[in-house]
């Protein structure tokens, strides 16, 4: 497969997996808004706006004193409309749409037709949409049907597609986007797991990565933060995970390339992507590593990504020469 | 029966269709009666709820803007990315009369390679004053880096896709378009669209395939392979998404099932030509190119060019590449040379040309130019080096203040220009809302050739969609119909081909 293909591939699948952690941070928090108070949820756009990176329209006041700012949580129609359907902001669902299928547009021989046809469709009717035609009747609902779109398109890919290069790169893309944003949002709830005091409803960390239910199934529907926490980071089951993203990529970049043993060096990417996978089977799951934990797995997810565009996408040309 | 004949156009979708004779009608004979290759067709159309027809052409068009076919419109200020306009409505040719159109431009294409071999050669048919040397020598789109380069079964054009027009004195060809002609992927696309919207008038109506195209496209550039490559690597070169045809490039190369790669992608070490693949560089033998002459090669042609490969021109003349089509093919579909092509034929294959030339005058010589003149009015002038319906004056539909800026551009420079009388292009029907007028319509088959010339039977039907207007280009308000040939049975009842 061509480099600048999988690079697009690469991205299309990290866009579109940007998009539905968005759109069920964002489901989430206008969920939020019923179950909570209104502490709660101004907190949670605060947690929402610092995982995803993105600074709020009208600069950064979540990130001085101004916490209890009760305009925060009268506008959060506005908070919403900037990360749903705001072309000037990089991080909106639409723009993030956007952005896949101009990548799917650039590596369109290598997708089938129903998977573009899924993301182009998707992607017109949300160009389309604006946040006043369902802000008032059921947004919740709006953002589980968005979500939807992108489960199928995941089925699509899954079903159709081969699953040689091309399929690999496309879960790569998504386990790599995963397990970054993943680890912003968990850092983000560190501070209340030591906080005696706080009201936090940790079941809105467990909605929030998509594993709500996989975690009643293990435990119980008692909500336990500590046991939240490691649930995230170690379980292997689960496909919201810390561990069940580094397996899948581990296992990814064994079928891109079949290094190791004794004929061939291991790669860097390789060496990244076991060590990632042991920090989070065999590491310490200590209350007082926790946050050192988390750091390293950023730091890993990174140095992880830019030893796959070295290796794959931009490598020098002259080391690359073939017999034929 | 006697009913429908009498008042074939009672319909409601009908109502307001005019029989003017002027046009020839795809459709309907001059006396308003459906043709008789057309007849089961127009009672399936004419029993159709005017709304189910509306149907029709909004579910072809969403699924057309669903899979993305969509061709992006330059304008001064901003582009724009559109849906590609198709009429349900197809045009019906007879399949006799399609083979002899067939014929006629498999001699056209095989007669043109020869030329360009020929002018890239010893130039015989300059020497023995056939056509001038200026026009050859002195045309923008000839190579003087392809002389004596050797091309694969001298095909210099492999694929070309030929503008025809109807009148009532039958098919002429309009232009050739020789170097990299795009329309193939809506013909397939408007093919596989109206499948599934008529499906079972399209199965009554035996209609002849053209899904076959992207596989005779790939045998086509695999016997052009070097032959002692065993297995040939084969790629698709486009400029990028922001190229008009950039949805036709990634269809063809998804279709043939090989790389669609950007200049940025191929690199050339030691003459070779190489991909940049995930897995290491990977020799390329055949590229199918679809950027102009000008920009492949930055070191050969345009230094300013980003699309092209540094190299590349050195790599084809050393004959470790194919480039298709070859450089240089431009000079023989430039619209004055255009003028000579019946005596091409004649010269090369010593045959009279099989489809009727357009009479075409050269304003460069000084006759033509006073006559041009004199009968703004009633021609067509066209500029030499344009395509794409640009630079162009259709003198009955012009003001007279444009005709006046046109003649003054003409006598400026009138070696850029050629004039033809104004054709009274046929007509179709097409769906308006929800009735049925007649439009101007074209046709664009594409002819593959290498060891053998292959025809698709159809092409892409341009349709012009404004009333009265006589511009197809998609660029310029025109959309596309599906085309199809029939083969009619006998008027005994036995079928012209059976099922077998």
């Amino acid at each position: 497969m061509l480099a600048r293909v999988a690079d697009n591939l690469y991205w299309m699948s990290r866009y579109l997996e940007r998009s539905d952690q968005t759109i069920r941070l964002l489901g989430v928090q206008v969920r939020s808004v019923t179950d909570n108070t209104s502490a709660q949820v101004a907190a949670g756009w605060t947690r929402l706006f610092h995982s995803l990176k993105v600074t709020p329209p009208g600069g950064d006041p979540l990130y001085g004193d101004q916490h209890e700012d009760p305009f925060l949580l009268a506008d959060a129609y506005t908070l919403a409309d900037f990360m749903s359907f705001e072309q000037d902001n990089p991080g909106s669902m639409v723009s993030l749409w956007a952005m896949s299928r101009e990548n799917a547009r650039q590596a369109r021989q290598e997708i089938t037709q129903e998977m573009w046809s899924q993301l182009n469709r998707t992607y017109l009717s949300l160009r389309d949409t604006q946040l006043h035609f369902f802000w008032n009747k059921e947004p919740e609902n709006f953002y589980k049907e968005t979500s939807a779109q992108i489960y199928l398109f995941r089925g699509v890919t899954d079903n159709g597609l081969r699953h040689g290069l091309a399929w690999d790169f496309i879960r790569l893309g998504r386990f790599m986007e995963r397990i970054q944003v993943t680890t912003e949002i968990l850092e983000n709830y560190l501070p209340a797991l030591d906080d005696e005091d706080t009201d936090l409803d940790w079941s809105l960390l467990l909605r929030s990565c998509a594993s709500f239910e996989p975690y009643c199934r293990h435990y119980t529907p008692e909500i336990d933060p500590w046991k939240v926490m490691t649930f995230l980071i170690h379980e292997p089951e689960s496909p919201h995970t810390l561990r069940f993203a580094a397996e899948e990529i581990r296992n990814g970049l064994g079928r891109i390339d079949p290094a190791g043993g004794a004929r061939h060096p291991l790669q860097a990417a390789h060496r990244i992507a076991g060590q990632l996978r042991a920090l989070l089977v065999y590491g310490s799951q200590d209350r007082e590593d926790l946050g050192g934990t988390l750091a390293e797995v950023r730091r890993l997810a990174r140095g992880l990504h830019d030893e796959l565009y070295r290796r794959y996408i931009f490598y020098p040309a002259d080391q690359a020469l073939p017999g034929r | 029966m006697t009913n429908t004949s009498a008042q074939p156009t009672a319909a409601p979708a009908f109502r307001q269709y005019d029989h003017n004779s002027t046009f020839y009608d795809e459709m309907f004979d001059d006396g308003g009666s459906p043709r008789r290759h057309c007849a089961d067709f127009f009672e399936t159309i004419r029993e159709t709820p005017p709304d189910d027809l509306r149907q029709i052409q909004e579910r072809v068009t969403r699924s057309f803007l669903h899979e993305g076919i969509t061709f992006t419109v330059y304008g001064d200020e901003q582009t724009i990315e559109r849906v590609f306009p198709i009429d349900c409505l197809p045009r019906i040719v007879r399949g006799d009369e399609w083979d002899d159109v067939a014929r006629g431009l498999e001699q056209r294409l095989r007669a043109l390679n020869l030329f360009l071999h020929d002018i890239y050669h010893q130039g015989h048919i300059i020497r023995d004053g056939v056509i001038p040397a200026e026009l050859v020598y002195g045309n923008k789109h000839y190579r003087i880096e392809m002389r004596g380069v050797e091309v694969p079964h001298g095909a210099y054009v492999s694929v070309c896709g030929t503008d025809l027009v109807r009148t009532h004195d039958g098919f002429a060809v309009l232009e050739d378009n020789l170097r990299v002609p795009s329309g193939v992927s809506y013909m397939l696309a408007c093919r596989d669209a109206i499948k599934r919207s008529m499906p079972r008038l399209f199965r009554r109506s035996r209609v002849r395939d053209v899904e076959h195209y992207s596989r005779l496209l790939l045998e086509t550039l695999l016997s052009l392979a070097p032959p002692q490559v065993g297995d040939p690597s084969i790629v698709l070169l486009t400029p990028g998404v922001y190229n008009s045809a950039y949805y036709e490039h990634a269809f063809l190369a998804r279709q043939m099932g090989i790389e669609l790669v950007e200049g940025r992608d191929l690199l050339v070490h030691n003459r070779r030509v190489y991909m940049r693949t995930t897995g290491g560089l990977r020799q390329v033998d055949v590229i199918y190119r679809r950027i102009d002459d000008d920009f492949i090669d930055p070191v050969t042609f345009r230094d300013d060019s980003v699309l092209g490969v540094p190299g590349l021109f050195h790599a084809y003349r050393a004959g470790r590449v194919v480039i298709a089509n070859a450089p240089g093919t431009g000079v023989a579909d430039d619209k004055a040379v255009y003028a000579y092509v019946p005596r091409i034929i004649k010269y090369y294959l010593g045959e009279e040309s099989l489809i009727k030339p357009i009479p075409t005058t050269l304003c460069r010589e000084r006759e033509g130019l006073a006559y041009t003149l004199a009968n703004l009015d009633k021609l067509v002038v066209k500029m030499v080096g344009e395509s794409g319906g640009y630079g162009m004056l259709v003198g009955p539909h012009a003001s007279k203040t444009e005709r006046k800026e046109f003649a003054a551009a003409l006598r400026e420079d009138p070696d850029n220009y050629i004039s033809q009388p104004t054709l009274a292009l046929s007509r179709a029907p097409c769906l308006v809302g929800s009735h049925i007028e007649p439009r101007h319509v074209d046709l664009r088959p594409f002819i593959l050739q290498s060891e053998r010339t292959e025809i698709v039977p159809g092409g892409l039907c341009r349709v012009a969609l404004k009333k009265g207007s006589l511009v197809v280009n998609s660029s310029q308000g025109g959309g596309s119909k599906d085309a199809w040939i029939v083969d009619v049975p006998e008027a005994d009842g036995t079928p012209a081909e059976t099922d077998g």
